[in-house]
């Protein structure tokens, strides 16, 4: 009996201490999650909700991020846009044009036109490249100071150019040609286009729109030799090379002077017009990182995200930004591509191939990580591709290995990109025949299908 | 008691642990994140032509297997019968004003393969327009201003070598003139009077053309 009533209440002590670590257990999942959710709060020290296992996904559009630092009063980088002629006046027509500081590539257009956006003041190599080597180089020093209004440049003993540009310019805009007897290329003038705000703000820059063919190109010089359409088919024609209309009035592409020794900078005695508000900043252009126009605020404040990554075209110069979901020339339609543009929609047919470059830039203080895949529509058509990472006609790094790939079977997983790092990636395609029958069947085509190819990039923030 | 005491413990233990954990695991998963895609579309250029005999009286198209027309029509000058019937004799001639209409987004060629069935040996030739060639797989040897070439040069001379692309909706077109004719001037090696007549006495040989057509893109 005894022994019982003992087993008895060791059973009611087990079954209360059961009960009691229950409790407890309960309770320390509830403080957990509070924990879990305060802590969230503060991660990365920006007041914004997090939760025990948290996404928060940016979107355009909301200004998620308060500036933690403020917009500097001068932008450092500015466009470089230019024209490269053969001397015989013949136009070094869509090719490659390397900028070799960090290194980037652009294609000249049917006029010889190239631009690079977001360039920094320093050291620059421009080399026109064939077959991936370069067939002529020119050095230049480009420096930002207070005593030129706009631009100025100047041949070096050496055979470098020093180009001294203002504060407030944001647009390079140099004409380039190319030597027959060796492998130099000579600036033959320079002009600088400025920001008619002054360095306080309050007016809205006089950026470009993205629109190359927006009015404004067509006070350009040169601007009647290019293409007018908003989508610019054609390679190395972009945005930046459009003269805003207060840009400082003075004579396209002064003639540089002779070699000399590196005279006293004087200030241009045509001061740079301010006061007319220019047209709306593009999203890429507003989106920070690269801003060619720091430190000034748009004349109409546009919300805008503070994305922890930024991704965008760089093949044709025109540096359009991707944003959550961005329609971009993958397939350009040009006739070296084969890709066709017939009204209004772009037509692929077998033996088309071609390249798309993009870079991705990661502005945040942090390093980020990143991943990037492909995906396809339903309707598939015998399209295949190879990632390189860089240019193609330069790099022969490919992700994976140089055999054509289905879009699934290309990816880039959890790579990471350091704060303030540009990293370039080159998609190639082609449309692999598999048989003429099997093509033939897809061109007859009873109904209209469409094939949509998808890069899509992940990034988080370390 | 003692147990229940080392049970309380354990237990604080536990929770305070958890809660460390669960601190260090919510600041580690907790990031920022963005996804961005670049899209583009696109569809697949249009594959399509038309082939049309004379007037466009027949039409066959892409997928067309096989189908009749009209290389030796009733309207020639000397060919009589009704249906699919048609007579000829020595001497009569005419023309298939044969069109090959491109509806494809994409330039195309178009290749023949031209297939004589003619048992009986009538003495049929061909030329191309105005170009007073002659072709033919029966008769060889000279004539007056050239000599007798083979179907084979007929089919490379017919051969069109580039049909500019369509829009898809209004067709760019190419015509090949082939020109027939019943040879009747003794000239060159296989037509004779007699042989005509006695072709004509018998009343049964048939010439049968046949067109064969591969339409190719030519352009991405």
């Amino acid at each position: 009996m005894n022994i019982s009533l003992e087993r008895e209440i060791r059973y009611s002590r087990k079954k209360r201490r059961s009960l009691l670590l229950a409790i407890i257990m309960f309770l320390s999942a509830v403080t957990l999650s509070t924990t879990g959710f305060l802590v969230g709060k503060t991660v990365q020290g920006i007041g914004y909700y997090g939760k025990l296992i948290d996404t928060i996904v940016l979107t355009p559009g909301n200004r998620l991020k308060p500036a933690a630092t403020p917009t500097p009063a001068v932008s450092e980088t500015f466009s470089v846009t230019g024209r490269i002629l053969f001397s015989d006046g013949t136009p070094y027509s869509n090719g490659v044009v390397e900028l070799r500081s960090t290194p980037r590539y652009t294609r000249t257009d049917a006029a010889g036109y190239f631009s690079f956006p977001g360039v920094e003041p320093g050291s620059h190599t421009i080399n026109a490249i064939e077959n991936g080597t370069p067939i002529a180089s020119c050095r230049v020093q480009v420096e930002k100071t207070p005593q030129v209004s706009e631009a100025q440049v100047i041949r070096l003993d050496n055979g470098d150019y020093s180009v001294k540009i203002s504060l407030k310019t944001i647009s390079v805009q140099i004409e380039l040609k190319l030597s027959d007897n060796d492998k130099k290329m000579t600036v033959t003038s320079v002009k600088g286009t400025v920001s008619t705000t002054d360095a306080t703000g309050g007016q809205g820059p006089n950026i470009p729109t993205g629109n190359p063919g927006s009015s404004p190109a067509a006070n350009t010089p040169g601007a009647q030799n290019r293409p007018q359409s908003g989508a610019s088919p054609v390679p190395g024609v972009s945005a930046p090379f459009t003269t805003p209309s207060a840009v400082s009035p003075s004579a396209a592409f002064p003639p540089v002077p002779s070699a000399t020794p590196s005279p006293a900078v004087t200030p241009s005695a045509t001061p740079a017009p301010s006061g007319t508000p220019g047209p709306q900043p593009t999203s890429e252009q507003s989106s920070g990182g690269e801003s060619q126009t720091g430190g000034t605020q748009p004349s109409t404040p546009q919300p805008s995200s503070s994305p922890i990554i930024r991704a965008e075209d760089n093949y044709y110069g025109s540096a359009k930004v991707w944003t959550q979901i961005s329609q971009v020339d993958i397939f350009a339609p040009r006739e070296d591509t084969g890709v066709k543009l017939i009204n209004g929609e772009k037509v692929i047919a077998p033996g088309a191939s071609g390249l798309y470059l993009f870079r991705l830039y990661n502005p945040d203080s942090s390093t980020l990580r990143y991943w990037l895949k492909l995906s396809e529509s339903d309707y598939r058509l015998p399209i295949r591709y190879r990632l390189l990472s860089g240019i193609s006609e330069l790099d022969k790094s490919y992700v994976g290995d140089d055999e054509w790939k289905s879009a699934e079977e290309i990816e880039v997983n959890g790579k990471e990109l350091s704060s303030g790092e540009y990293t370039y990636y080159t998609l190639q395609w082609k449309w692999v025949s598999q048989s003429n029958e099997n093509d033939t069947e897809l061109a007859k085509q009873q109904t209209v299908n469409y094939y949509v190819i998808n890069i899509t990039i992940d990034a988080e923030s370390n | 008691m003692k147990k229940s005491g080392l049970s309380m413990k354990l237990a604080a233990i536990t929770l305070v642990m958890t809660m460390i954990t669960a601190s260090l695991v919510s600041g580690t998963y907790s990031k920022y994140t963005q996804q961005v895609t670049a899209t583009d579309t696109v569809r697949v250029a249009k594959f399509a032509f038309n082939l049309k005999d004379t007037g466009g009286a027949h039409v066959l198209t892409q997928s067309s297997s096989s189908g009749a027309i009209d290389i030796f029509k009733h309207t020639d000058a000397g060919v009589y019968g009704s249906g699919s019937t048609k007579i000829i004799a020595p001497g009569t001639t005419g023309t298939l004003n044969f069109t090959v209409e491109n509806l494809s987004e994409v330039k195309v060629g178009a290749t023949f393969v031209l297939t004589e069935t003619n048992d009986s040996n009538i003495p049929i030739y061909y030329t191309l327009g105005s170009n007073p060639q002659r072709y033919s797989a029966k008769l060889t040897g000279t004539y007056s201003g050239g000599t007798y070439a083979s179907l084979s040069a007929l089919q490379s001379a017919m051969a069109i070598a580039s049909i500019n692309a369509s829009d898809g909706t209004t067709p760019v077109t190419n015509t090949v003139d082939l020109k027939w004719t019943w040879a009747f001037d003794s000239a060159g090696t296989g037509q004779t009077d007699s042989a005509d007549t006695a072709l004509g006495i018998g009343g049964t040989a048939t010439v049968t053309l046949a067109i064969q057509t591969t339409v190719t893109q030519l352009d991405a």
